[in-house]
């Protein structure tokens, strides 16, 4: 492993654009995925908010986190103010009201946000083709009201809406699978990200950016209240539901599927579902019922990805040892989620 | 009437000291409400909790901005909030300090309860969770309520193993708690942590204790329009309980905890190493765990 | 000068939207305002519009789009009806709070239910206190000259509040009748480039839409009901530079015959066309009734208002929506307050006519004057709660 490769996290912008004093919860990792996306953006953009976590912590009046130009409206309709900015923007550019730079339109929402009360606007804008880049930050439930359910929250997970009962425990269905939908529209570009591996996930970002029409990318966010994890476990629950296949890291680019942290072997799901406390009460059934899932989607991704492009997944695997490292260079290697 | 305010973090259990507190003067025929400070504060963010008691019914339901008692549940809020803020005069104070608890006691007070809750809550509940530790203190300074009262708003709240620990730890609060009155000691001879206060005026009892809140309507931006990173104003380094210490040695400078850092605490010296920023610093651990060669560790944050 | 030119009235407003220059147009169809918006597509295919025509999947999305553009600085365009703004009716008051001054016609049809598809004033009553300058207009002229005069007025800099102009669907929107269009040379000048004040654009960042807390919330409310209130001059000065440039010229409340009247109508929208011509026929029969438009809604034009109407005995206010169970029309209510406490204030009667479409005529206004003139006659004081006028109570 080259020396490149170890310190390439340094080659992100040390300008901050989501300016800290924000008041998200310690160890939030939707803060810290925010942080990599901004970076990665830069500066040249205009943004608008859904109403969320993020959102909340980020604007009280009279301050601001943002150091781009951001709205906020309300909770489901980022996209479709993004479609606005977007057409505002046309408009004005090519009557000559402002100058002809791009500049990239990006909407940012939870899961909430985009897989319920936002997926019309978010399905009209990416029919209607608009350039724009959607980001979804997945913490798998309502956070900002309190931990309530959402359609993105797996199955078996405890929320103040999907409680353990007597009867029933944990949420009963399973998530919705939002780079499917997305997918759908036949957008040119949709990815999952995670905060765990920063250079993926800039990576995706400015791919994103470049594309012409809608692109989508849908970003893991670790939630400590809400999984029930210590504050200093979230990039490491990340980077577990990245390596158990629950959250795989792959772009669908111009409707080719695309693995982009191949994995030789799925690390068990157990591994990563006992530490969370929402999942404290699955039982031995539900746990291997993910199981089954987990594996049988993760093949279903693989035939994708291989079908259309035979070299996709032959990517090294990341748990794979490489030639001649060093103990030292492995951990640092799988921590900076480094694209092999 | 007795009017109580708990200061605590998102997540510590102001709110539930507040409720147990009226459970138990409501289970004992007393009139009692509790309510939190209502807002969007997260998990760590300074949050604070009301309980009123009396023998004739509660009517008010406007926060405590002058109480009989003040409740503090984490030792790093002294530094962080103006804890003593309005507090009556000859009012009594509940603190979790593992310090010497005279030099807590200032001109005005009446009397003080200090425990060491965080030690206490460790060892039995193996969770820094000190709202019912405090609760034990309160009572043996107070008798707001009989100490059975409180025992059983506890058993009903929780369930099982944990509402016995939590017994055990208000009960060896209750024990332990170590008890301070005016005069005891010689306020004069030292530096005091905390200052007698005018009380506020008549009418502004209700103003929020952030000054810079006080913008007039004539001076707000049309349509609010906010100034880009203006958060920077907000120095969340104050929710650490928690501090993340560096050994140069081991650093390799790769940049991870910098990286992962969801406050952009890290900070790159010109030296190449990182230093925390201890203004945003909220002591998450983040940086500890993910640090690939151990250069990290968290220490305990120093109190007051 | 300007020709008079036969056309529907939604075919003009669209012309005049055309005319604005206005960048972004987004809106969703919806009967009976779908004219509007059709012939605006058909300007934007045509190239004629230039500007952008965001064909949205909901009045929701159609008000999220027009304030994502207006804040990037475009000028911009919507239009609905009734059920349409029910749904869109959420972002209404974060629009003006915003402060982004777009123009929006909104048809006025009746909420559902059950559905009616026809005109009264149900809609726009539920969204009174958003917050925006609101307006009647009473026929296509109007319209159309109030596409021109909402841009103005909105986007003066003391102002920037969107303006919502009312048209009675169907009964305007649907009607053909002749209507001046001006030439572009007639137009120029009145209108000047929109200059927004704040916008979202990488060379100024900024943040719009922060939330307030307690310590603020208030203050932020102060200063946009002072602002809505203070817009008031330079609504006026619309409406007179218009005037002198068309000779067609607007107040906030438009008198006919209320100088010496007893009986004054109190009307808004097309109706006071009819209402006019029911008043014009009692003249001539000697009774001393009056006429007052009320073509300003929101800020309401109390000083104006209480002038034209204070020498009156009684006032017979005409409401196009139900306050259920509540103390009159939302109108008349407001009337009533408005009034309160000046000397010998006139009797205020309420009635709710032309709900979902029923026709109003000139008869009717003949018999709700007989009616109060007859029970104003027992108690010169108080007026009726209110009365939905015409419901069949037998056969
Ligand atoms: C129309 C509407 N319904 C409900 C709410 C309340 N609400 C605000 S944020 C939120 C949940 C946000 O969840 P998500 O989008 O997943 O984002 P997170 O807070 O988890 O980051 C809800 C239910 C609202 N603001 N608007
Ligand atoms: S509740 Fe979860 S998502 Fe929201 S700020 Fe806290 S950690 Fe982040
Ligand atoms: S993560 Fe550890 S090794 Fe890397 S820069 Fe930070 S302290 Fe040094
Ligand atoms: S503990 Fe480390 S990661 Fe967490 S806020 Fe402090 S510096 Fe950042």
């Amino acid at each position: 492993m080259s020396d490149a490769n170890v310190y390439a996290v340094k080659t992100l912008t040390s300008k901050e654009y989501f300016a800290p004093g924000h008041r998200a919860c310690s160890g939030c990792g939707q803060a810290v995925a925010v942080r990599m996306v901004q970076k990665a953006l830069g500066r040249n953009i205009v943004m608008a908010s859904a109403t969320g976590c993020m959102e909340v912590v980020s604007s009280p009046f009279p301050q601001s986190s943002w150091e781009v130009p951001w709205i906020h409206v309300a909770f489901e309709n980022a996209a479709a103010v993004a479609s606005g900015i977007e057409a505002g923007l046309k408009a004005q550019r090519r009557k000559g009201k402002i100058d002809g730079r791009k500049i990239t339109v990006v909407a940012m929402a939870g899961d909430g946000g985009t897989a319920d009360i936002g997926l019309q606007a978010l399905s009209g804008a990416l029919e209607r083709g608009h350039d724009f880049l959607y980001v979804c930050y997945d913490n798998e439930a309502y956070m900002n009201t309190g931990v309530q359910r959402s359609s993105a929250t797996p199955f078996g997970a405890v929320t103040t809406t999907s409680p353990a009962g007597r009867v029933n425990s944990g949420q009963l269905t399973w998530k919705k699978n939002m780079m499917r939908i997305t997918a759908a529209h036949d957008i040119p570009y949709a990815a999952t990200a995670s905060p765990s591996h920063p250079l993926d996930l800039v990576e995706k970002v400015k791919k994103g950016m470049e594309t012409e029409g809608p692109a989508y990318l849908h970003v893991l966010s670790p939630c400590p209240p809400g999984w029930g994890i210590a504050a200093e476990d979230s990039i490491q629950l990340a980077r577990l539901a990245v390596e158990t296949g629950i959250f795989p890291l792959y772009e669908i680019d111009k409707g080719k599927h695309r693995i982009t942290m191949n994995l030789e072997k799925l690390v068990p799901v157990k591994q990563y579902l006992k530490k969370q406390g929402r999942f404290r009460r699955l039982s031995p059934e539900m746990m291997e019922e993910i199981q089954e899932r987990v594996c049988k989607e993760w093949q279903e991704l693989r035939e994708k990805a291989e079908q259309i492009d035979p070299s996709a997944g032959a990517d090294e695997a990341l748990s794979k040892e490489q030639e001649g490292e060093t103990e030292a260079a492995k951990i640092f290697r799988v921590k900076a989620g480094a694209p092999v | 009437m007795l009017e109580i305010r708990f200061h605590g973090r998102g997540g510590q259990g102001a709110v539930t000291s507040a409720e147990l507190l009226a459970q138990a003067a409501i289970e004992e025929g007393k009139y009692a409400r509790a309510f939190p400070s209502f807002g969007p504060e997260r998990r760590g963010a300074p949050v604070s909790a009301f309980c009123r008691i009396d023998d004739k019914p509660v009517t008010l339901r406007t926060s405590i901005d002058s109480p009989d008692v003040v409740v503090v549940l984490d030792p790093s809020l002294f530094s962080a909030v103006d804890v003593t803020r309005g507090l009556r005069k000859d009012g009594s104070l509940v603190i979790n300090t593992k310090k010497e608890p005279g030099r807590f006691m200032f001109h005005g007070l009446k009397q003080l309860a200090a425990v060491n809750a965080t030690q206490i809550a460790q060892e039995i509940l193996n969770r820094p969770i000190t709202n019912t530790v405090l609760l034990g203190a309160l009572v043996r300074l107070l008798p707001v309520v009989k100490v059975e009262s409180l025992i059983s708003a506890v058993q009903n709240r929780f369930s099982g193993k944990i509402a016995d620990l939590n017994v055990q730890a208000l009960e060896r609060a209750y024990e332990e708690a170590q008890i301070i009155s005016a005069g005891d000691v010689d306020i004069e001879k030292q530096v005091p942590c905390f200052q007698e206060k005018e009380p506020p005026e008549k009418g502004k009892e209700d103003k929020p204790c952030k000054e810079d809140l006080d913008y007039l309507w004539t001076e707000l931006t049309p349509g609010c329009v906010v100034q880009p990173g203006s958060t920077r104003d907000n120095l969340t380094g104050d929710w650490r309980s928690t501090l993340p210490v560096m050994q140069k040695e081991r650093c390799i400078q790769c940049g991870l905890c910098w990286a992962f850092c969801p406050d952009a605490a890290q900070v790159q010296e010109p030296d190449g190493f990182f230093s925390v920023d201890l203004d945003y610093c909220k002591g998450c651990g983040i940086c500890a765990k993910e640090c690939p060669t151990g250069a990290i560790h968290m220490e305990k944050e120093l109190e007051l | 000068m300007a020709k008079r030119i036969g056309m529907e009235v939604s075919i003009a407003a669209a012309e005049a939207v055309k005319q604005a220059d206005v960048d972004v147009v987004a809106a969703y169809p919806i009967t009976p305002q779908t004219h509007i918006v059709e012939k605006l597509s058909e300007f934007a295919a045509d190239g004629q519009l230039d500007g952008e025509y965001v064909t949205v999947e909901s009045e929701h999305s159609a008000m999220s789009v027009c304030i994502g553009s207006q804040a990037s600085g475009a000028r911009t365009f919507t239009s609905t009806s009734s059920q349409g703004l029910a749904l869109m009716s959420e972002l209404v008051p974060i629009v003006s709070a915003l402060r982004l001054p777009l123009v929006m016609l909104l048809v006025n049809r009746s909420l559902s239910g059950p559905l009616s598809i026809w005109n009264d004033h149900s809609d726009v009553m539920s969204i009174r206190d958003s917050g925006c300058i609101q307006l009647f207009v009473k026929n296509g002229q109007e319209v159309y000259d109030h596409v021109f005069i909402g841009y103005r007025i909105a986007e003066k800099e003391n102002v920037l509040l969107p303006v919502i102009i009312n048209m009675d669907g169907f009964i305007l929107s649907h009607t053909f009748e002749p209507v001046e269009i001006m030439t572009p040379d007639e137009l120029k000048g009145y209108l000047p480039p929109y200059q927004p004040k704040y916008t979202l654009h990488p060379d100024h960042p900024l943040t719009m839409g922060a939330y307030a807390t307690p310590a603020l919330y208030t203050e932020a409310k102060k200063a946009h009901d002072e602002v809505l209130k203070a817009s008031y001059p330079s609504i006026l000065e619309a409406w007179n530079s218009w005037g002198k440039r068309t000779g067609r010229h607007y107040r906030p409340v438009e008198e006919l015959f209320c100088q010496d009247a007893d009986t004054i109508i109190v009307s808004m929208g097309s109706l006071s066309e009819t209402a006019a011509e029911a008043v014009k026929l009692m003249r001539d029969q000697g009774e001393k009734v009056g006429l007052l438009e009320l073509r300003l809604w929101r800020p309401f034009p109390f000083e104006e208002f209480s002038r034209a109407a204070a020498g009156a005995q009684r006032l017979i206010v005409m409401d196009r929506a139900v306050s259920s169970g509540g103390p009159g029309g939302p109108v008349a209510s407001e009337i009533r307050s408005a009034l309160y406490g000046i000397n010998n204030p006139p009797r205020v009667d309420s009635y709710i006519i032309g709900l979902g479409g029923r026709n109003v005529t000139i008869q009717d206004f003949v018999e709700m004057v007989e009616k109060t003139e007859a029970e104003s006659a027992l108690s010169p004081v108080t007026g009726s709660t209110y009365e939905i006028f015409g419901a069949r109570e037998h056969h």
